[in-house]
């Protein structure tokens, strides 16, 4: 018997209260929150197109109550049925477009809406960057070791600091340890004792 | 069915408890041993065995959490039957779990305890009473259950590279572990 194979005969044998937690526990089901901004951003162009694929239909609606008497019924906007003043329809049309349009433009972006915070101990404090551990905050990074470099750092820590590490939520995993992706701000909340 | 209730058809030597033990854990000891050997056939008579083994030992066994005892029967059933045909290299399941375990050997440099298994499932224990619920929950769903990283990261919503990551961490956690216990394989 080789020893992964000892270690798996004492896993078999641990506390059978913990294999029944085990088996009741749920995992808190979470997004991930670098995903958020890529999801985000597929909403966007997704509505993008949509707006854009809209108001060429609108505008093809007016032109072709232009041309057409009483021809464009079918677009419901595009004009009157009796075809008596189908031109006059193409304002209705060509404001479709505005209208489609105008949502995305009327909507500042929110710069603080990804950003992503979590509680970390600053285990070292090294030429590149700091490297802390995640105490809190999400429970696929807890105890991840992670490191913030320290050209996107805003703030300052010391070893054993309890810090609230905020950025964009995005991590390079590639790198050993994971580093954080974009401005990072560090604000120490609990100096090491 | 309670469990103290099949426990006490066994004790009865009623053959019903092995109809009632299915019922409630059948496809539980089935996803044991299909994680283990990934075989249909050999984890159906791993299943049958387990009950079997329960007609045997029960009494004088009166088990307080039937799942646990019928798990331990059936991870010892299986991985016997991988031992027993490990030379085939049959069973990828086994074969991927014992490779992650390797990573929670102690180093031989701190030899002090040479521990039988039994003392060895205490220091498990131990350690993992100390961590937080999820990652108990996570390393026995991955190493006592055998769910495959993927499943796991789908029930939880991360992706499965980060999983993987994590469960490395807490394999060399429980190295670390050990070796400050001064536990040696």
């Amino acid at each position: 018997m080789n020893k992964a194979e000892i270690l798996f005969d004492a896993i078999t044998n641990v506390r059978p209260e913990l294999i029944e937690e085990a088996h009741a526990y749920r995992f808190r089901r979470r997004t991930a929150r670098w995903a958020v901004p890529r999801l985000a951003a597929a909403a966007c162009i997704a509505l993008l197109v949509t707006a854009v694929w809209w108001s060429g239909f609108f505008a093809m609606g007016g032109s072709a109550g232009d041309n057409y008497s009483g021809g464009s019924g079918w677009y419901g906007a595009g004009g009157n049925v009796d075809g008596s003043d189908g031109g006059s329809a193409s304002p209705d049309s060509g404001n479709g477009s505005d209208q489609q349009g105008s949502p995305i433009g009327d909507s500042p972006p929110d710069p603080g809406a990804n950003l992503y915070t979590v509680t970390a101990q600053v285990l070292e404090v090294r030429e590149d960057g700091l490297l802390v551990e995640v105490l809190s905050g999400d429970g696929e990074l807890l105890h991840q070791t992670l490191l913030l470099p320290a050209a996107a750092l805003t703030g300052t820590a010391e070893a054993g600091d309890v810090v609230n590490v905020t950025w964009s939520g995005e991590i390079d995993w590639e790198r050993e340890p994971p580093v954080l992706l974009g401005e990072i701000t560090v604000e120490t909340v609990q100096p090491k004792t | 069915m309670e469990d103290i209730q099949i426990v006490d058809l066994y004790w009865q030597r009623d053959e019903r408890a092995i109809r009632e033990t299915d019922m409630k854990y059948g496809a539980f000891c089935h996803r044991v041993a299909m994680n283990i050997l990934r075989s249909f056939q050999d984890s159906e008579e791993c299943v049958s065995d387990t009950y079997g083994r329960c007609w045997d030992t029960m009494p004088p066994q009166r088990p307080g959490s039937l799942r646990a005892y019928l798990g331990a029967i059936i991870r010892n059933l299986s991985i016997s039957r991988y031992r027993a045909s490990r030379a085939q290299k049959r069973f990828g399941g086994a074969e991927v779990l014992l490779s992650e375990l390797s990573d929670c050997i102690p180093a031989p440099d701190n030899m002090e305890k040479q521990l039988e298994a039994v003392e060895l499932s205490g220091y498990i224990s131990d350690w993992l009473v100390r961590l937080s619920a999820e990652d108990r929950a996570l390393f026995l769903r991955r190493y006592w259950y055998g769910d495959s990283v993927k499943d796991l990261a789908e029930e939880m919503g991360v992706r499965p590279n980060a999983l993987t990551k994590r469960l490395l961490q807490m394999r060399e956690r429980l190295r670390h572990c050990l070796e400050k216990e001064g536990v040696s394989i």
